[in-house]
């Protein structure tokens, strides 16, 4: 198995892994997607609310603020000594107030109090309501673990997918350098080299199979390699990129443990 | 995870995995198949929302136990090889970034 990070920029990260089959790959991908733990509003206690909003819909709107989550230090609910009741130890409690005076208000996602610095809104410029004079709003709500599974407020990434390397198969027996084939990628990564047609960046190919349509003498064939693949995950803001992939590989080490201990029990 | 067994006998077995889906389920029953003591592994999910996959392995030599033992410490060491990998590739793309 082999690895390499091609890219690391704000929330996003690219690596390719080389060595792994697809279900492993798709595993991966699945558990990042669906049961990397976060954190996220799931409670609200609306105190007063009159501004246009239904409760519901603000409720909704709060739930979908994502949260920074420090690594380890909340557990999920149920498995708390409160036994799903909520408390300090795994609960983190936000309050807000906020009227608009004479003029328009707007509320963001920066006026919420927590009772956790480790944990707040991702971006304090997140626009929650918009509040004409006379109009009021205080709630406190609850945030928790959970994962995608359940909803997808809890999904710590926007983007967790993957694609086949792509192997570059030319012939230049068959070719007659016509270059219909550079002119229909839609990527523009082939080149002429000489006598030979090159690609320049395969990482870039979207497997599209456009530049083998375009040659009438089959001398291009794009191959996909189902063991090699380029991996992408763009975070929300919650957990650093390379700790979720890192986290989904561990929730799946722990699968496998738990089930290993079953069998165990259940053949003895 | 919870695990209810439904049919055992002594070359095959048949359980349900409660809380688990096709995440771990298709890698699972894919690391059975690579062993060649496995007759056949697969697993059915009924309903999406309200069903809990059922799995199926038979096996040719040894127990169905075995088989499952071995492809879970399979699949541990398949995804502690990919932490360390990535954990690796990782502070070189740092070290190198900083350069
Ligand atoms: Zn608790």
């Amino acid at each position: 198995m082999d690895v390499e990070i091609i890219e690391r920029d704000g929330n996003r990260i690219r690596f390719i892994v080389e060595g792994v089959s697809p279900a492993f790959i798709n595993s991966l991908r699945r558990t990042i997607m669906a049961e990397v733990p976060t954190m996220a509003i799931d409670e609200v206690v609306i105190v007063e609310n009159n501004s246009v909003l239904f409760d519901e819909i603000l409720a909704h709107r709060l739930g979908l603020i994502p949260l920074t989550t420090p690594e380890g230090k909340y557990g999920f609910s149920e498995d708390c000594d409160c036994q799903g009741v909520g408390c300090p130890k795994c609960n983190v409690t936000f309050t807000l107030k906020k009227e608009a005076g004479e003029g328009i208000a707007v509320v963001y996602s920066g006026d919420f109090e927590s009772s956790d610095p480790e944990v707040v809104p991702v971006s304090p410029d997140i626009v929650i309501i918009r509040l004409v004079p006379r109009q009021r709003i205080e709630i406190e709500v609850f945030a928790k673990m959970g994962t995608g599974k359940d909803h997808a407020k809890w999904q710590p990434v926007t983007v967790s997918a993957y694609k086949y390397c792509m192997e570059f198969d030319f012939d230049s027996e068959k070719c007659t350098l016509c270059e219909d084939c550079i002119e229909a990628c839609p990527k523009q990564i082939l080149k002429r080299e000489g006598d030979e047609i090159v690609c320049i960046d395969p990482l870039a190919c979207t497997l599209c199979d456009a530049c083998a349509e375009a040659c009438d003498f089959d001398a291009i064939k794009i191959n996909e390699n189902d063991t090699k693949f380029i991996f992408t995950v763009e975070g929300l803001g919650c957990i650093p990129p390379e700790s979720i992939v890192r986290q989904a590989a561990q929730i799946l080490i722990k699968k496998s443990q738990e089930l290993e201990e079953q069998m165990k029990t259940m053949s003895a | 995870m919870m695990i209810k067994q439904l049919k055992l006998e002594e070359k095959m077995i048949e359980i349900v995995i409660e809380g688990e889906g096709h995440t771990f389920l298709n890698i699972l029953t894919q690391t059975l198949q690579e062993n060649p003591d496995v007759n056949f592994a697969a697993y059915i999910i009924d309903h999406p929302k309200i069903s809990h996959p059922r799995l199926v392995v038979s096996v040719s030599d040894g127990t169905p136990f075995e088989a499952i033992m071995e492809a879970t410490k399979k699949l541990e060491e398949k995804s502690q090889e990919f932490i360390e990998k990535f954990t690796e590739a990782f502070k070189k793309y740092k070290d190198k970034k900083e350069e």
